[in-house]
Formats: structure tokens, C-alpha cells, sequence
């Protein structure tokens, strides 16, 4: 294995996944020693835990015959920047909060919303991480315009470009992202910006109870100026707040929010309430339990009254009918009837963080035995050795996905 | 140029397919096929062994089969408006055309989604939607006429994509039938399935992995309101310059088109006339929609862009009259050109939208040194040129200057940081020049895929990715066994 500081001996800081410690983790600065990497581990069908700022590492399947981690954070900075163009080039391990505030200086807004304060740019793309500015800011792959990338033979290659429409081949892009680092590390990435808002103003208000009054809120997202709305409830504490951000001109932004203000007792909070709203989406606790659920917009109330009925609490973005529920539940089996149920309304539930007993017994994407096959398939042929997160992303015999 | 004529059909596999689809349904005649040797790329027309329309997903999924157990490949098809020869079959292969498969199965106005079927013609969906406020945002120029399945292979865009983005932004899930002949659904209908994003993949792979027999698609709210300027200029530089004006303003329009001289001399002299002054050098049409309250501020922004690189007047449509007559000089622009030449070569390169200004005047001085016409007419707001180049293919000795100047314009777009198409694909028309874009490995990557699910490239074959002989000699004239003749 190439020589690197962190790879003579054991880490300061071993990364704890599920299914694993990983003690031996390399830490390279530049894109060419990724491949080097990659390739002697591949010649070695050494197993890599590829890791940009450790947000998610809890959030996948346990991992199989992981010798090494690789961490990308050494692939750091932004390499190219058009505030004319409203595009940029940044290297994978490039944290977040720093993109952000670079391209904010030039009047553009990054439309990648990850929790947590340590998310990279390329845990964010290989995790397909959004937040509550979802609604407003689309998917991560609407972002991406074009990957760079080392694949499981050690090979450095190429998708997309730097242009903000492109049908010049295959859209891999797609593919990569949410792929969970499987099929190839993405080591940097052009990115199309968001014009910056002119204003950006924060409001809580406290609703009723009951699916009526769920319902009426969630129709509020749909407010051109609404860059985020969320409600969230706790059956144990008694609370339940929403928060809505307005975001855009100022015209836009002083209309909606006399709309609102007709409808509801809105109370102006700090401008960055809704950043502490969905970091708090990236922390351990309260419980055991963290999961996802997303259902078409018609049915979130009716799952948001179950994931309450069942003691979880809920912060939920009703734009994009996006649930995080958090808390404990006494069998397995029920985590499989709100997946099951999830499925029926359309969407999917995925298991973020489980007690370590129950990850042998579950899925945690619900991944599809339909397409099992293509996934084999497709994972074979991008990473031939399989070593690129091993187990992390792939249903295991043992495990139901439902 | 020549037309290869079909070769006898076996009979064995011809009455099969007639079992399939009927005798109404499958065509296989001599002069039967005419209409299906190409697409809107009518510079290599081939005649398909058979022509088949089937009318459910399980028909398609019995032709593909059939053609498997004849060992024919077979090209999916829509209404054939590809302008890259994504739908061009051989001599050998069995053209399936989804037209039949054209109704809207459901509406489902509370999730904003509907679930189609390929042959649904693009702008049918959207009427058949308007009655609840909704539309379906994808608006190639073509949409009158093209279908949703065409419009997922090729991940087709129009004028409003630099708001609305192009169809991969807008489907959910996907049914498929497979190269092997199973059939199997992709993604969900909040549009996040588990596993991978085969539907992601799926859109823009022209029609390389699977035929496409239902489409969950997301409908948009039809927008509260909506503002239309023209500005006139001087020329298409300065027009292209204030693009980038209003890009670093921070608007973002629904619509950034430009339409230059000669397109609107073309326009001007035929019946889609839009009344625009004959000392125009370039108009630049600029559509903002969303909020009321939000757009006089907008509006604002557009005219000082434009002002501070010298336009001439600048007109805001008072009505949709005007909001219409202002549109015909853009949608307009193909049909008038029919007036300038026989034949209309229609490019469709990008680049960075800064670059705009230099490669405008790139591409007019490839051309001129060529000795072709050119006029350009193009969605400016995305960088996503068309260069619409006017000549007459029985002339060889131009159409060979067509086709070095098109190589050159590529080369001068990617040269800049751009690529080989925005919107129409790759198809046969430009699987030479991938080069120009990418390398070995990276065509490796989308080997790599396509062969998951196609593995002997029975499914629409010699699309997209050069061979591997091209690969080698990495020469981005070298042209393939099926590409666009010189000559």
C-alpha cells in the first residue's frame, strides 16, 4: 500500500462504523494518489471506507472485509470559481459551510443543504444528503453538472462538464450520487449556483393539532417566497412548532409574509433558525431510532399522525414530504410496517440509525429485490474487486428488506 | 446519396410480429417504410427491416423478445422529431414506434403528477392538464408534435429549461421494457427510490438501455404571472453580453432566447412575420414568470442589463397578443428558414454562457470561411447554442463544407469548456465527436452502464458511444459504419 502519513501506523481518530472500526485510514492531498490507492487496494481486494466529513457514516448497511479508510478531507478547496457564470470546480473534501460562505461573498447561494456542520461536498453527492431547503433548492444531483471520479479499478474518469445543460453521453452523474461511494469516489465537482436571496427572514408559529391543521401548513410551502417550512412535533415533550423561512426579493418576501400573517401568529426568529433546525437533524438522539420517510404530499399528515401515534418525534419538511423521526420503538417490526406503509403512499422510509442488534435484521435503504440483479450487476462492473465501501450499500442475505 | 433498400424480411419473424400487433400494425412493404428511414436527421436515411406499434407494454415486451429469438436488433421510436438520428434503424432491426401507446392513464392534480404513456404528444399533456392550473414543463421546440418517450430518451429541454430544467428534472418513475424482454419499473412517485437512481440514468440514454412504456411525470403550477420583453439590438454580441448581464443580476427568467439578423430576415419575409424592425441585428426575448408582486422589480433589472450594452428599444408584451407575436420570432425561426435553403443543419452545442460573445463570432467566421449561411437562433440563457447552418445536400461539395464547418464549431464550443449537444442528443450524428469531450475512460464508464442493461447492444445499437476501434485512433472525424455519409 502507497506510503502515507496516516497509513504507518494506527489513527488518532479510527472512524466506528457499523460492522466495523477502522484503525489504518489514508489521507491523500491530491485526486492522483486516490487512484494510486485505490488501485493497490484493488490489486490486494483490500476493502475501502471511503469518508469525506463522517456525517453519515451510521447511515448505511454494515460493512463487509473493510481493511482501510480512506478520508478525502486532504481534497480540499475551490479550484475554480465563475461568479459570472454562477458555476464552480471544488474538490470533494471541501466542507460545506465553506462553499457556502465563499460563493455568498459573490452573491450566490450553494443549493446543497446538508445537516450537519462537518458535511463535505462529497458526502453530501454520495449520500444524496438534502435538507429543509429542499423544496427550493431541488435534489443534489440538480446541482451537479459534472463529477470527477476514481472507479474501483483505481482509474480516474470523468462525467458532465461545466455547462448547465448537457445530454453529451450518459447522465452518470445520477447514478454516482446517492450511490453511497460504491461505484466510483467522487474526488471533485463542478456545481451550478442559486442567485443569493435578497432577503432572508425566519418565523415560528405554533399550530393546532389533528390532520386538518397539518395539512393547511403544508400548503403554505407552496409560497413562491417559502424556501423552507418545517414542522416539527414531539408527542412526549407536548411541543409542536413550525418554522417557515422566506427567502427571494423584497417584494416577494413582504407579500408572503402578510399572507401569512393573516392566517397565522408568526413571531420573527434568528435568520439562521432554520441551519439549527436541520443540523439538529445530523445529532445522535433522542433515542435509538432515526429515520427518513418520504410519502407523496397527500399522505404526510396521515404518516406523521402514525410516526406520532407510535411515540416518535418529528421534524418534517411537508414541501417535499420529507419525515425525520427519531425516538424508540419496541420491535424491529414495527420499523418494517412504517416502511411498508412508506412504500403504499408512494415513497420509501430509510433506517438512518439503529440499534446495532437490529442492523443484522434490517435493510436500512429497503433496497429492491427486483432490482437486485441490475445492482450486482452494475456494481460489478464499476468496481470490479468490490472494494469500494463493501456491504455498506447492497441488502444482505441475512437482512429483510421487506 | 443512397437509400439502402430493406433486404427481404424473414417471413418467420414478420408473422410473428403481425401475431403481436395485428396486420393493421406491422409494417414491412416496400414503400410501407418510407417515412420511418430517419428522424428529423435526414442526412443518413436506412429503411428498418419492420415497423411495428404496439399498443401495451406486454406487446412491446413480445416484439422485443421476437426480435431476440431472430437475433434482430430492434430501435425505439417516438414521433421521430430527434434531430441526432437517436431513432435511425438499420437495415436489419425492427423499428418499434409507441404512437399507439398515447393515453394519459391518470392525473393526480393533489401530488402534481400524472402517469402517461410514451406516445403522449409533449404539449397534449400539458392541455390535458391546464384545467387544474398545471402544466408539464418541458417545452421542446417540437412539442406539438414530439412525445414524452422521445422527450426521456433524449432529456429534451426547450426555452424554459433555464428555469424549469430539462425532462430529467420532471420525471418521477419510470415503466421499462428491458433488452431481454422483462419488464420492470424504476423509481417512485415522490421521485426517490431506494438503490440507485436508475431513473436518472435512464433519462437522456436515447433509448440505449430500454424501451420506455410509462412515465410518471411531475406537472408544475401554471405560473400566477407572466412578463415578456424584446429587446432589439445591434448585433448578437451585445445581445449575447447582456445575457450575461441579467445572469450576474440574479434573476433568473423563465425564458433567455436570442434570435440573430439573418434569422429574423428569414422570419420577417414569411408568415410567421413578428413585426420586428429591419435594423435589427439580434433580438434577445426575455420571459420572467412566478409572483406579480416580484417582476416589475425584475423587469427592471432586465432593461438596465440590456440598456447598458446599447439596445435599440425594448418592447414588454401588454397582452398575450403581443406575448405571442413576440414568440413567433423564436418558434417561427425553423420553419421560415425553409425559405433560405433546401436543406437545414441544426447544431446544438454549449458552452459557458460568458463565452457567448466570442464564439458567436467563432462560429460566424467558420462559417463565412466555408462559404455556407448560417443563422442562429438559440436558447441564450443556458449558453445552448444553435447554429442552423442552410445549404442543399444534392450539392456534395457543400454539404462536405457543412459538415467540416460543424466539426469545427464542436471543436471551437468544447474548446472553451463546453460540449457536443444540450438537447438533442448524440444519437449517430455526434457519437464520433464524444471524443471532443471525453476520454477512454470516461466512455469506458458509459460502456459500463449501457452494457448492464444491454450487453450485446441489441437494444437501438450504435448510438451514443463510438466503438472501440474510434476509441483507439481517438480521431474525431473518423466516422463509424453507420454515420452520417460526407457526400
Amino acid at each position: 500500500m502507497t506510503e502515507s502519513p496516516a497509513s504507518t501506523g494506527l489513527h488518532p481518530d479510527p472512524v466506528e462504523i457499523p460492522g466495523a472500526v477502522v484503525e489504518r485510514i489514508f489521507e491523500p492531498t491530491r485526486p492522483e494518489e486516490v487512484g494510486r490507492i485505490v488501485r493497490e487496494a484493488a490489486n490486494k481486494g483490500d476493502g475501502l471506507l471511503v469518508f469525506g466529513g463522517r456525517t453519515r457514516l451510521h447511515q448505511a448497511n454494515p460493512a463487509r472485509e473493510i481493511r482501510f479508510g480512506l478520508c478525502l478531507r486532504g481534497l480540499s478547496g475551490i479550484d475554480e470559481f465563475e461568479p459570472e457564470e454562477g458555476v464552480l470546480h471544488v474538490a470533494a473534501g471541501t466542507r460545506i459551510r465553506e462553499v457556502r460562505e465563499a460563493v455568498h461573498a459573490e452573491g450566490w447561494a450553494l443549493p446543497l443543504d446538508p445537516p450537519g456542520p462537518s458535511s463535505t461536498v462529497g458526502g453530501t453527492i454520495a449520500s444524496a444528503a438534502v435538507g429543509p431547503r429542499a423544496q427550493s433548492f431541488g435534489r443534489v444531483a440538480d446541482a451537479i453538472l459534472g463529477l470527477d471520479l476514481v472507479g474501483g479499478d483505481g482509474v480516474a474518469s470523468r462525467c458532465g462538464g461545466r455547462v448547465v445543460k448537457n445530454v453529451t453521453g450518459y447522465d452518470l452523474a445520477k447514478l454516482y450520487c446517492g450511490s453511497f461511494g460504491t461505484l466510483g469516489i467522487v474526488t471533485g465537482a463542478w456545481l451550478r449556483l442559486h442567485p443569493k436571496s435578497a432577503v432572508r427572514r425566519v418565523f415560528v408559529t405554533q399550530p393546532g393539532p389533528g390532520l386538518v391543521e397539518f395539512d393547511r401548513h403544508r400548503r403554505w410551502a407552496g409560497l413562491a417566497s417559502v424556501s423552507a417550512l418545517v414542522w416539527r412535533e414531539d408527542p412526549e415533550a407536548g411541543s409542536r412548532q413550525v418554522t417557515i423561512e422566506l427567502a427571494g426579493s423584497e417584494e416577494g418576501v413582504r407579500h408572503d409574509h402578510a399572507w401569512l400573517s393573516d392566517r397565522a401568529e408568526l413571531v420573527e426568529v434568528e435568520p439562521d433558525e432554520m441551519d439549527r433546525i436541520r443540523d439538529e437533524r445530523a445529532a445522535k438522539g433522542p433515542g435509538p431510532l432515526a429515520l427518513r420517510v418520504r410519502v407523496l404530499g397527500t399522505e404526510c399528515g396521515a404518516m406523521v399522525q402514525r410516526l406520532l401515534d407510535s411515540g416518535l418525534a418529528v421534524s418534517v419538511d411537508p414541501g417535499p414530504g420529507t419525515i425525520h423521526a427519531r425516538g424508540r420503538l419496541a420491535h424491529p417490526e414495527a420499523l418494517l410496517a412504517i416502511r411498508e406503509s412508506a412504500r403504499e403512499s408512494g415513497g420509501l422510509a430509510v433506517f438512518e440509525r439503529l440499534p446495532d442488534t437490529w442492523r443484522r435484521e434490517l435493510d436500512v435503504f429497503g433496497l429492491e429485490s427486483g432490482h437486485a440483479a441490475l445492482h450486482a450487476s452494475l456494481k460489478a462492473r464499476f468496481d470490479p474487486g468490490g472494494i469500494l465501501n463493501p456491504g455498506r450499500f447492497e441488502a444482505g442475505g441475512d437482512r429483510d428488506g421487506v | 446519396m443512397t437509400i439502402v433498400a430493406s433486404p427481404t424480411p424473414p417471413t418467420a419473424l414478420i408473422d410473428r410480429l403481425v401475431g403481436i400487433v395485428g396486420p393493421a400494425h406491422c409494417l414491412f412493404r416496400e414503400g410501407e417504410l418510407f417515412a420511418y428511414e430517419c428522424d428529423g436527421l435526414t442526412l443518413a436515411p436506412r429503411t428498418p427491416l419492420a415497423v411495428v406499434l404496439p399498443a401495451t407494454t406486454e406487446e412491446v415486451a413480445r416484439i422485443v423478445r421476437a426480435c431476440r429469438d431472430f437475433d434482430r436488433s430492434f430501435v425505439p421510436r417516438g414521433a421521430g422529431t430527434g434531430l441526432s438520428g437517436g431513432a435511425h434503424a438499420t437495415e436489419d432491426s425492427v423499428l418499434i414506434e409507441c404512437s399507439r401507446m398515447n393515453r394519459v392513464l391518470e392525473i393526480d392534480p393533489g401530488n402534481r403528477l400524472a402517469v402517461v404513456q410514451p406516445g403522449v404528444v409533449n404539449a397534449e399533456l400539458s392541455q390535458a392538464v391546464a384545467h387544474l392550473g398545471l402544466f408539464y414543463a418541458p417545452d421542446p421546440s417540437s412539442q406539438q408534435a414530439c412525445t414524452i418517450g422521445g422527450n426521456i430518451a433524449e432529456n429534451s429541454g426547450g426555452p424554459h429549461t433555464l428555469k424549469y430544467g430539462t425532462t430529467t428534472n420532471h420525471i418521477l418513475a419510470l415503466e421499462m421494457v428491458l433488452p431481454d424482454g422483462r419488464i420492470e419499473r424504476f423509481g417512485n412517485r415522490v421521485g426517490e427510490g431506494p438503490g440507485f437512481d436508475w431513473v436518472g440514468a435512464i433519462v437522456g440514454s436515447e433509448g440505449t438501455l430500454g424501451i420506455v412504456t410509462e412515465a410518471c411525470v411531475r406537472l408544475t403550477p401554471i405560473p400566477e404571472g407572466v412578463e415578456t420583453l424584446l429587446a432589439i439590438f445591434d448585433d448578437v454580441v451585445a445581445a449575447c453580453r447582456a445575457v450575461g448581464r441579467v445572469i450576474r443580476s440574479g434573476v433568473v427568467p423563465a425564458a433567455m432566447e436570442i434570435v440573430d439578423r439573418r434569422t429574423i430576415e428569414a422570419v420577417e419575409a414569411s408568415v410567421y412575420a413578428a413585426g420586428l424592425p429591419k435594423s435589427a441585428g439580434a433580438v434577445l426575448i426575455v420571459e420572467l414568470d412566478g409572483n406579480p408582486v416580484c417582476l416589475d422589480g425584475e423587469i427592471r433589472l432586465i432593461h438596465e442589463a440590456c440598456r447598458r450594452e446599447g439596445c435599440q428599444a425594448i418592447e414588454r408584451a401588454r397582452n398575450d397578443e403581443e406575448r405571442t407575436r413576440f414568440w413567433r420570432a423564436r418558434k417561427g425561426a425553423f420553419g421560415a428558414m425553409g425559405r433560405l435553403a433546401p436543406d437545414l443543419y441544426v447544431h446544438d452545442a454549449v458552452v459557458p454562457r460568458v463565452h457567448l460573445p466570442a464564439i458567436l463570432e467563432k462560429i460566424c467566421e467558420i462559417c463565412d470561411r466555408y462559404r455556407l449561411k448560417l443563422a442562429n437562433v438559440f436558447h441564450a440563457g443556458d449558453g445552448n447554442l444553435h447554429p442552423n447552418i442552410c445549404f442543399d445536400k444534392r450539392d456534395p461539395d457543400e454539404l462536405e463544407r457543412v459538415m467540416k464547418a460543424g466539426a469545427e464549431i464542436l471543436e471551437a464550443c468544447v474548446a472553451v469548456g463546453g460540449v457536443i449537444s444540450g438537447e438533442h442528443g448524440i444519437g449517430v450524428e455526434k457519437r464520433d465527436y464524444m471524443h471532443l469531450v471525453f476520454d477512454d475512460s470516461d466512455l469506458e464508464c458509459m460502456t459500463r452502464l449501457r452494457q448492464t442493461f444491454n450487453p450485446d447492444a441489441a437494444c437501438n445499437p450504435g448510438k451514443m458511444i463510438p466503438t472501440p476501434r474510434f476509441c483507439v485512433e481517438a480521431n474525431p472525424r473518423a466516422r463509424g459504419y453507420d454515420a452520417v455519409p460526407i457526400g
